[in-house]
């Protein structure tokens, strides 16, 4: 049974323009998404989804109601609290890729992981090239961002939101950018990403297409949730031919059970956290393993 | 925060440096500039500081001078001094007083034979005195020139006013000294020697002088000795070698503020310099800042990027402003000169100087960037996500 990665309760958002003009963002939202969901969020401009998308990043708060993600309830948390929250449990896709323009894409990639301080630079280093191998621009490790396309940015990002290995991927209109052969292999991505490395991804968007790869939607208007029900299954599931994609994400999570049993033995976590964390890593590594061999 | 993360922030750092070059080059050059000026003017300074210093000591030619307007004190007291002070080199008994060579006023020095070589006259020609008992006179060169006078051998009359008398003596000029201080030049001071015996008996004052010279081991014991002095002789009246030069630091204290008020204006401009440019580096980057904040860096670790980017600023600043600094002392050298300051000035590397500039290009630096930076540590996420 999966349990609930994310939960909102009867948030509120105001924004107080001025003493009179207040703006009702936010009417209640309940939302619950579980472990390993693809969650598409659909909604005109102005619905509030960008608010909605930023109050489960940590990057803004509610006016009222609680916002728990991962089992922690984290709308009481100080700013420097959120940080180190954020840094662990939720990557970012953003729009514009937001790329740091005078990193590499290595480095980008890196750029979590150190800024975390839990690995060396040479750790840190062979864990953003394995995530950019799975992103398939193992070519392109050191280019800037200004040489590569919209869709080779935007797959740098999305290697940079899974460096720290975190519970939620948000992404704000990821292909908003993008030309239609890179969505579709943005998408495969993203779906293969959140299947085998069981990461759960809210992805806010206006695109039908996008909207094909998620295992549920919600719609927003006017700051109120609707739920939809479950999406007609589509054929992007085919993309789980690609073996060597398979083999990829096995050596990550392989990686990240060593790098998990040395933060382990360093101190850097708790031990609860590192059995948790274990137990969740096994699971998906013998759910690729069935898969490779079958395939095999 | 760790060194990795360091070590990538000074990465990140010198990209961007790299990037925004012509803006880059220019504050550094604002900061080269003052901390030049700086290093310029302090050295200088200190070179003339030196050079008086030395001025004065080869004028004075000792380190403390007791001193009487008239011929009042006997010269017994010369022994008393040379038997109960310590840590004295040698003490040359003298009248100096002022006259007429025909008519040209100078100043006439009285000292024995062995007191010349001791306050280390030289001669350009001529001899030093044959016998204490002659009628001999040397004369320094700028006098001799005043004179018109090119070798030793002629005689010239000798005139000195005492009270109501005026007392005439011929005397042969046998020597022309060098001249031993660039000061007593610019003072317009000339100088005649006569042996002492000579003077006493043409005054009238055998066995009295107005002058004792007296040269200390060393400059550490000037003060210890004039104690000494003070205690044998309570009324006696000294010049202190290191007071003179105090006095005329005090002056050239004065000038250096005022060009100091210059230099502080300079780095005023270089400290503005670097706030705009850190200003325009963080409006440019708010963006970026969202995006670092979004990805889990705290503040500090944002602030730690810019940092780097000023301390990359002020250090290159600051080692470039060393370089032109000694550069500049050069030629601040050279124009002062030309100005007609009649002597060199030494340039002297003093370490400590250059310390100071690197370390003031740095610390402006980085408290010009404190008000822009501090923008990065307050701005939320969210806010900076949203700016274009």
């Amino acid at each position: 049974m999966s349990r609930y990665i994310l939960e909102l309760k009867d948030v509120h958002k105001i924004y107080e323009v001025s003493r009179e003009v207040k703006v009702h963002a936010l009417k209640g939202v309940n939302l619950r998404v579980k472990e390993g969901e693809i969650l598409i969020v659909m909604g005109p401009s102005g619905s509030g989804k960008s608010t909605l998308l930023n109050i489960i990043g940590t990057l803004d708060k509610p006016t009222s109601g609680r916002v728990i993600i991962d089992g922690v309830d984290i709308t009481d948390l100080s700013e420097r609290e959120l940080v180190k929250f954020r840094l662990r449990k939720i990557g970012f896709v953003f729009q514009m890729y937001n790329l740091l323009s005078s990193l590499t894409s290595l480095e980008n990639v890196m750029l979590p992981i150190i800024i975390s301080g839990h690995l060396s630079e040479s750790e840190a280093k062979s864990r953003a090239e394995t995530l950019l191998n799975i992103v398939g621009l193992s070519d392109k490790l050191n280019a800037r961002p200004i040489q590569l396309s919209g869709g080779q940015q935007q797959r740098v990002a999305i290697a940079r939101a899974l460096a720290n290995d975190p519970a939620i991927v948000l992404a704000d209109e990821p292909t908003g950018n993008i030309d239609v052969v890179s969505t579709v292999t943005i998408l495969k991505l993203i779906k293969s990403i959140n299947k085998f490395l069981g990461t759960t991804f809210i992805i806010v968007t206006h695109n039908p297409d996008v909207a094909l790869i998620g295992s549920r939607i919600v719609n927003i208007r006017d700051g109120i949730l609707y739920e939809h029900g479950k999406v007609p299954h589509i054929t992007i599931d085919e993309a789980f031919d690609d073996i060597e994609m398979l083999e990829l994400q096995l050596r990550f999570l392989k990686e990240e059970l060593k790098s998990l049993s040395k933060m382990y033995r360093d101190g850097k976590i708790r031990k609860e956290e590192y059995l948790e964390r274990i137990s969740a890593l096994d699971r998906r590594i013998k759910m690729i393993e069935k898969v490779v061999n079958i395939e095999a | 925060m760790n060194s990795t993360f360091i070590k990538f922030a000074i990465k990140i750092a010198i990209r961007n440096v790299r990037i925004r070059k012509t803006r880059t080059i220019l504050t550094v050059l604002a900061v080269t500039y003052s901390v030049a000026t700086l290093i310029a003017l302090r050295t200088v300074g200190i070179g003339v500081h030196e050079k008086i210093a030395s001025e004065i000591r080869a004028f004075l030619r000792a380190d403390i001078i007791i001193s009487e307007e008239s011929v009042v004190i006997p010269e017994g007291i010369v022994n008393i001094l040379e038997s109960e002070l310590k840590h004295v080199d040698y003490i040359i008994p003298a009248i100096l007083v002022t006259g007429k060579l025909g008519v040209h006023s100078t100043s006439i020095l009285a000292v024995e034979k062995e007191g010349l070589e001791k306050l280390s006259i030289e001669l350009s020609k001529g001899t030093f005195f044959k016998s204490e008992e002659c009628y001999e006179i040397i004369l320094e060169e700028e006098l001799a020139h005043r004179m018109g006078i090119n070798e030793p051998g002629g005689e010239v009359i000798l005139s000195i006013n005492v009270g109501n008398l005026f007392i005439e003596k011929k005397f042969k000029i046998i020597g022309i000294a060098k001249r031993a201080s660039s000061l007593a030049k610019v003072m317009g001071f000339t100088i005649a020697i006569v042996p002492l015996p000579v003077l006493q008996d043409m005054l009238g004052r055998e066995g009295f002088i107005n002058h004792i010279f007296v040269k200390v081991s060393s400059d550490d014991m000037i003060e210890a000795v004039s104690r000494d002095i003070k205690t044998l002789f309570p009324r006696a009246n000294l010049i202190k070698q290191t007071e003179v030069i105090e006095a005329v630091s005090r002056i050239l204290d004065i000038i250096r503020g005022t060009l100091s008020a210059v230099t502080l204006v300079g780095l005023l401009v270089a400290a503005l310099g670097v706030m705009n440019t850190v200003m325009m580096s963080i409006r440019e980057r708010i963006h970026e800042i969202g995006v670092l904040k979004a990805i889990g860096a705290s503040g500090l670790q944002v602030m730690t990027i810019f940092l780097s980017e000023v301390l990359a600023i002020g250090l290159s600043g600051g080692a470039l402003g060393c370089i032109v600094g000694y550069w500049g002392s050069h030629i601040l050298r050279r124009i002062i000169i030309k100005l007609g300051l009649p002597f060199d000035i030494p340039i002297l590397i003093v370490p400590e100087v250059y310390a100071w500039g690197i370390f003031i290009a740095i610390s402006v630096s980085i408290v010009a960037a404190l008000y822009p930076i501090s923008y990065v540590l307050r701005i939320r996420p969210v806010e900076a996500l949203r700016f274009e």
